[in-house]
């Protein structure tokens, strides 16, 4: 997918989020800052050329990552990279306990999720800017 | 989790994404309605027997039988579960433009499963 449209993407899933409680409503919470999250770094590993935006994948490079795991990425990624990596994971791996488990967030729980966004919007911003698509 | 627990998570998730506006919004709609059709599926899955508490399937593609394979019973409302993951793989994770009516219907296919657990 085009960087442009993982930009719109990340900015919806931005806007949903703004509308939730991240107490009432954690399940949406965690995996729309997944999405938006996934969306953001899809759109640096493009800029950085270490994905191809063809559906798919092109020229030997895959395409989108569903997650940071799924298509595995075997290529070296630049430390910013690496930890926005490291702060998506945070919120995949909060999903069998919080949105197809049993579990609800927690106060300390909601301020590591809107860390872990902030981490990799603050990773990927240098990459592909800081704005967000209307 | 028990189908008690599947139904909580369910009503949630649907009180949830009824503050996502459908027209501004769409991809999350269609997004968070999978999400919900996740838990009414493993309850629906859990009552047939086909899988115990402690089995869920993630989506109707990663069930351990073909949907038509299902009890009819629930075979509606996996058809309805098919058709979010669709949406899902065609408007979430794709780049083809989305709308206002594909969140419509992503509702429709929901509430298609709310019915059937009710």
């Amino acid at each position: 997918m085009k960087i442009e449209a993982h930009l719109e993407r990340a900015a919806a899933f931005e806007r949903a989020v703004a509308r939730l409680d991240p107490l009432e409503d954690g399940e949406l919470y965690v995996v729309f800052l997944m999405r938006a999250g996934t969306n953001r770094v899809n759109a640096a590993l493009h800029a950085l050329g270490l994905t191809s935006e063809a559906v798919g994948g092109a020229a030997g490079k895959i395409g989108d990552l569903n997650h940071t795991y799924k298509p595995k990425l075997e290529v070296a990624l630049p430390p910013a990279l690496r930890e926005a990596f490291q702060h998506l994971a945070l919120l995949e791996d909060l999903r069998p306990e919080f949105v197809r488990g049993p579990g609800t967030l927690d106060r300390a729980m909601v301020e590591a999720c809107s860390r872990a966004y902030a981490g990799i919007r603050a990773c990927t911003d240098s990459l592909v800017g800081q704005g967000t698509a209307a | 989790m028990t189908r008690d627990q599947h139904l909580a998570k369910a009503l949630r998730i649907v009180a949830s994404l009824r503050k996502i506006p459908p027209d501004a919004n769409p991809i999350c709609v269609i997004d968070g309605a999978v999400i919900a059709g996740y838990h009414l599926g493993n309850l629906l899955l859990h009552g047939a027997a086909v899988l115990p508490d402690d089995q869920h399937a993630n989506t109707p593609s990663k069930l351990p039988v073909p949907p038509s394979r299902l009890p009819t019973a629930i075979q509606p409302a996996f058809a309805a579960f098919t058709g979010l993951e669709k949406l899902r793989q065609e408007y979430v994770r794709s780049p083809a433009a989305c709308n206002a009516s594909h969140a419509k219907r992503a509702w429709q296919l929901l509430e298609d499963m709310m019915r059937a657990v009710s």
